[in-house]
């Protein structure tokens, strides 16, 4: 792109050619958190799954699909086959209706349901949210939640945060080069790699926050304590008319699933 | 000329601790000028420019004693957002400048403007010319932190530049750069003063500063050592009897002078030097044929 493009490009909306990513990030906003805590409140395994399945088939019209897909599956293993094998563990032996026997004591139908709901309910929260994630930029959801009135040193912070993430990460990859450099161990399975990060890890966290003054100072020098509402370089389409719905429809669901099930199922 | 910056008997001390960084100092800068702030390690050149920011008590706390005043209004008086964009601060470490939520310098040098609420067609008008005028055109499309600490500089002059302050105080800008992002910085430095701006540099390569700036304040242990136009104060013997480094020209000239054959008078950069010493080799040539 020329810079005479890239110049123009900023008196357009800013569009990445996907109608989910350019779904207007607070309708998206609406619509996932809808969901995600429809999930968890209903708490039910017929819901969770739903919302699971919702998600990653917008996943798949999407250009995250792989990292969506390697995130969540690892999500799934690390969280959800702990948890089932402890509820299991804890009904093991309860009284009521045997799905199958394990160690010789019977594991209930209840606890294999019980297993479903929690698996379901942690699939679909963390789908929708990790669909909602890895599909927004921080930049247009914090510039659209400015437009409704949010602080901007509200939403400095919650770039800062997120920027100081990658910031943190790019730190421990260089630690970790030059541990490498210095003959330590840094590749290999899950086990050394979380060994030759742990050590560093608090003094490169440390490191970070002792740039804050710094960064307090630059934004002095760039007028961010100008009163007023500020402007914007980037220019984000309001959302349609059609996003609405859909963000309203979400959360219509929501309160009427959550009162469905809690109420009445 | 008219005063913009005025310090009436300031002492300041950081918090913590009982020793100023500053003692009863006393000056005016005139605008339109360029003055250059040199003096050894912790001789509180950065405090003079954090005083006249306001970061000095504002932001640091700490004592403060005297008056610092600003375009005839106490700095007491001023309210940060608004001496923010009066005064621009370019600071010591390029990367630190960063916002670190910008992913393109086009965005960077524009998030001053943001905040000041321009309208977005004026906002692109002058990151364009501010980043051609800095020469960072060529960058714009790059992410800040992918830069390297020359051209990341570069992009904090554009950024505060683009907020047209009178007034820019600039606090050992080259101190982490190489000899090419050095040249760089005082290029800006020198089309600054060409637009007539007040610029302030806290610096501790003379030989440049004593180049570019029109007034020189020497600082020596908290205190004002000397204040005045570059080549009268450079060629104060109290600089080198106070530790203060001074350029290598006006060494030569110093030397010249002590051993019985003075240059005639004090150079500040090289141009000068070669042409008094041309001068200087023709008077003795002169001399030496007539006799």
């Amino acid at each position: 792109m020329t810079n005479q493009e890239f110049i123009e490009s900023f008196r357009k909306y800013q569009k990445k050619g996907n109608w989910w990513c350019d779904f207007h990030p607070l309708a998206k906003l609406v619509f996932c958190l809808s969901l995600g805590f429809m999930s968890m409140i209903v708490f039910k395994w017929q819901v969770g799954l739903g919302i699971f399945l919702l998600a990653s088939v917008i996943a798949v019209f999407t250009p995250v699909t792989k990292k969506y897909f390697t995130t969540l599956g690892i999500m799934f293993l690390l969280g959800c086959v702990l948890t089932v094998g402890v509820r299991i563990y804890v009904h093991l032996g309860d009284p009521g209706p045997v799905a199958f026997y394990l160690f010789g004591k019977p594991v209930p139908i209840a606890a294999i349901i019980s297993c479903l709901d929690l698996i379901f309910m942690i699939e679909g929260f963390l789908g929708i949210f990790m669909m909602f994630f890895l599909t927004t930029e921080m930049r247009d959801l914090c510039y659209c939640l400015e437009q409704i009135g949010l602080s901007s040193t509200a939403t400095f912070m919650v770039l800062s945060t997120f920027a100081c993430i990658g910031s943190i990460k790019e730190k421990l990859n260089t630690v970790r080069e030059s541990q490498r450099a210095r003959g330590i161990e840094t590749e290999g399975n899950l086990v050394v790699k979380v060994k030759s990060v742990l050590p560093v890890l608090f003094p490169v966290i440390i490191g970070s926050m002792t740039g804050i003054e710094d960064k307090t100072l630059a934004m002095s020098a760039r007028a961010f304590a100008t009163p007023g509402k500020h402007s914007a370089l980037r220019k984000i389409e309001p959302a349609r008319p059609l996003e609405k719905v859909i963000a309203g429809g979400a959360l219509v669901c929501c309160i009427a699933g959550i009162v469905l099930f809690k109420m009445w199922l | 000329m008219s005063v913009c910056i005025e310090f009436e008997n300031v002492s300041y001390a950081y918090p913590l601790t009982k020793k100023a960084a500053v003692k009863q100092v006393s000056f005016q800068l005139e605008t339109g000028k360029c003055y250059g702030i040199i003096g050894p390690n912790a001789s509180g050149k950065t405090t003079i420019c954090n005083l006249m920011r306001g970061l000095c008590p504002n932001f640091y706390n700490g004592t403060l004693k005297g008056k610092v005043i600003v375009c005839g209004k106490p700095m007491t008086e001023w309210d940060e957002a608004e001496i923010s964009v009066r005064i621009g601060y370019v600071f010591q470490d390029p990367f630190a400048q960063v916002s670190g939520i910008k992913e393109t310098v086009f965005e960077e040098i524009g998030m001053g403007l943001e905040n000041l609420g321009v309208e977005q067609e004026e906002m692109m008008r002058r990151i364009v010319e501010i980043a051609k005028e800095v020469q960072v055109d060529h960058l714009l499309q790059k992410h800040p932190l992918a830069l390297s600490g020359g051209q990341c500089q570069r992009v904090a002059f554009a950024s505060v530049l683009a907020l047209n302050s009178d007034i820019i105080v600039i606090d050992e800008p080259t101190s982490q750069l190489d000899p090419e992002g050095t040249e760089d910085v005082f290029e800006i430095i020198s089309r600054l003063k060409a637009k007539g701006k007040t610029v302030i540099i806290a610096e501790h390569k003379v030989d440049l500063l004593a180049e570019y700036c029109d007034e020189m304040l020497v600082m020596a242990d908290g205190r004002l050592l000397a204040k005045g136009e570059t080549r009268a104060v450079l060629a104060d013997p109290a600089l080198e009897e106070n530790g203060v480094q001074i350029p290598q020209v006006v060494q030569l000239a110093n030397a010249l002078a002590k051993a019985g054959k003075p240059l005639g008078a004090i150079p500040v950069n090289e141009k000068e030097t070669m042409e008094l010493l041309e001068q200087w080799r023709g008077g003795r040539d002169d001399g030496a044929g007539s006799k």
